[in-house]
């Protein structure tokens, strides 16, 4: 009869972050089927190994009591580095008392790289942990995935929540934010006057972090190409990644073909004006100079060269309404634009420009976990003052 | 009136974002992911051939009405063809590629560098007149005194005062303001993120 074991003891003696493993050894023990056992040092940890990986059995201190004889944490040592005998041990399932069995099981298990049998080596470098057919687990990594998968299921039941309580709402109650009360007024005036409104993207792609505000700007392109449909000069996007390109013409066309206008899609609306932060903005430079532009939207990843896109904007005399998550960028557009979009006002657009109760629900969600995570911060600094952590 | 397709773009775009989503935080489907990223790596390499086309089409529009700038067109079709010709022929790492690189793209965008900084001064100015308020002159202030903590002035050297003051300013003040203002974009970008899952934002003409 075969039966699986997986030892996991913490290495306390290396790194507080770091537990080794062995993927399961046979073990040839009287015919019971028993399950993997693993053993840390702290609740956290088991509570990782309990519900993140998956392992059906996690033991805390009881179990490195037990491990104590090996030179586990009990010893107040490294298994590796107990230095004394291997005498006795425990077998899964039966926790309530040590097996002799243990020592082939152990000697199958940790053979390499820091034990052989009959020499008891002390104190295998990190190297061979890394090495040595040992897989390793970054604790904080793995605590870091549990408390993301836990934030964004929190998020996600707020944004549910005040989705399904203030559907009926007629009121919104957002604070005014005067940048998209210019661009409401600005965008209408548009439409009225016959005059263009460029909307720029950036030079995020949808790889990364800068996917955020891109996907913004598209959400802000959406309800202004809607706007400005019946617009004798529909509104023109620039972008400098060429993914964002073709998802700008593709928001636009299915703005128009919403709004029965799809005879003022213009695929050269939508357009790449350069692939460097540099040759971007100078793509970029004409369209405002030259299109009879009157307002300019740059939402999305921008370094501090947008700077020469705000001045183009300020001498054709146009409204500028800008924001971007690049915080280099953020300084030099509360110097430069008329209408600075700072931090999350960024990801605000479609809230304010009538995208959908989500979006509200989405912003009230933000602004739950926010002082959530202010609390979480002080917390944390009281706990560090004062040695907890 | 909806694409026929917005349906199944939808449940494409939603099933992998959560794969991708779920695979960072669950071992076992990285590899799925680390797949679909593969591909969306590939479709992105993709998409920027397609962007390329789209500069030169809007730019041979220019030169066929001639528009204002239309000549300026006709220099980015010339440069776009003698480059791709160049770097086809001697590759990337050649050294006439590296000189069209260095001797071109580097000059023109420092030159644009160089612009920015004179562009940002006149901004400042301009922000005098249009927002005069304590947080304005604030800004102003704080900006004159990181620069002048930084550049030696003429003549004088650096002045070990405004040196501090520039250092605790960067590493202090302005690392807190930044860190407050990253923890909005990240609840922000979750947020999008999140829309984007759940389709009530559709970036892929649903």
């Amino acid at each position: 009869m075969v039966y699986q074991l997986t030892s996991l003891f913490p290495l306390v003696n290396f790194n507080k972050l770091y537990i080794a493993y062995k993927t399961p050894v046979t073990c040839h023990i009287s015919g019971k089927s028993y399950l993997p056992v693993f053993s840390t040092d702290t609740m956290i940890s088991r509570f990782v190994l309990y519900f993140y990986y998956g392992l059906q059995a996690a033991y805390l201190a009881d179990m490195g009591q037990k491990l104590a004889p090996l030179g586990g944490r009990g010893s107040g040592g490294s298994l590796f580095g107990g230095g004394r005998p291997l005498e006795s041990g425990f077998c899964p399932g039966s926790l309530s008392g040590s097996a002799p069995v243990f020592i082939p099981i152990l000697q199958k298990s940790f053979g390499s790289p820091g034990w052989s049998p009959g020499k008891y080596r002390r104190n295998p470098s990190i190297r061979d942990l890394f090495t040595g057919g040992f897989s390793n687990v970054n604790l904080l990594e793995a605590i870091g995935s549990v408390m993301g998968i836990i934030f964004i299921l929190l998020f996600l039941g707020l944004m549910v929540l005040f989705f399904a309580t203030g559907r009926g709402r007629t009121v919104r109650n957002l604070r005014e934010i005067p940048a998209f009360t210019r661009l409401r007024r600005s965008v209408g005036l548009a439409v009225e006057a016959g005059t263009r409104v460029h909307v720029s993207l950036g030079r995020g792609g949808l790889m990364g972090l800068p996917a955020g505000s891109a996907l913004v700007g598209l959400t802000m392109l959406d309800r202004i190409a809607r706007a400005a449909s019946s617009s004798d000069r529909p509104p023109v996007a620039t972008s400098g990644e060429g993914v964002l390109m073709v998802l700008s013409q593709d928001v636009m066309r299915t703005a128009y073909r919403s709004v029965s206008t799809e005879e003022q899609y213009d695929a050269g609306a939508g357009r790449l004006s350069g692939l460097t932060p540099f040759s971007y903005v100078a793509g970029a430079i004409p369209v405002i100079l030259d299109e009879q532009v009157s307002t300019n939207v740059l939402i999305g990843n921008f370094g501090s060269e947008v700077g020469l896109l705000t001045e183009a904007s300020e001498q054709k005399g146009n409204l500028t309404v800008a924001g971007t998550d690049h915080v280099p960028a953020q300084a030099v557009l509360v110097a430069a634009a008329q209408e600075p979009l700072l931090g999350e006002e960024v990801y605000a657009g479609g809230a304010y420009l009538g995208a959908g109760a989500f979006h509200i629900a989405s912003l009230r969600a933000q602004d739950v976990l926010r002082w959530v995570l202010i609390v979480v911060i002080l917390l944390g600094a009281f706990a560090k003052l004062v040695g907890l952590l | 009136m909806k694409s026929p397709f917005s349906l199944i773009n939808a449940v494409i775009a939603i099933s992998t974002g959560v794969v991708v989503l779920v695979g960072y935080f669950v071992p076992l489907l990285a590899s799925i992911r680390e797949l679909l990223l593969q591909w969306a790596v590939i479709l992105a390499a993709f998409a920027l051939l397609v962007g390329v086309a789209n500069l030169l089409l809007v730019h041979l529009k220019k030169m066929g009405r001639v528009k204002k700038g239309g000549i300026y067109s006709l220099v980015l079709w010339v440069a776009f063809f003698i480059t791709v010709g160049v770097v086809a022929l001697d590759g990337p790492d050649g050294s006439k590629s590296v000189f069209l690189f260095n001797s071109i793209q580097i000059p023109v965008e420092g030159t644009l560098m160089a612009l920015l900084a004179v562009t940002l001064a006149i901004a400042s100015i301009r922000l005098l007149r249009r927002r005069a308020g304590l947080f304005t002159y604030v800004f102003i202030g704080t900006a004159l005194l990181v620069l002048l903590g930084t550049a030696p002035l003429y003549g004088i050297g650096e002045i070990p005062f405004l040196s501090q003051a520039r250092a605790w300013i960067a590493g202090v003040l302005s690392v807190a303001g930044a860190r407050g203002i990253l923890l909005g974009v990240a609840l922000g970008t979750v947020a999008t993120g999140i829309r984007v899952l759940m389709g009530v934002d559709r970036p892929y003409g649903g």
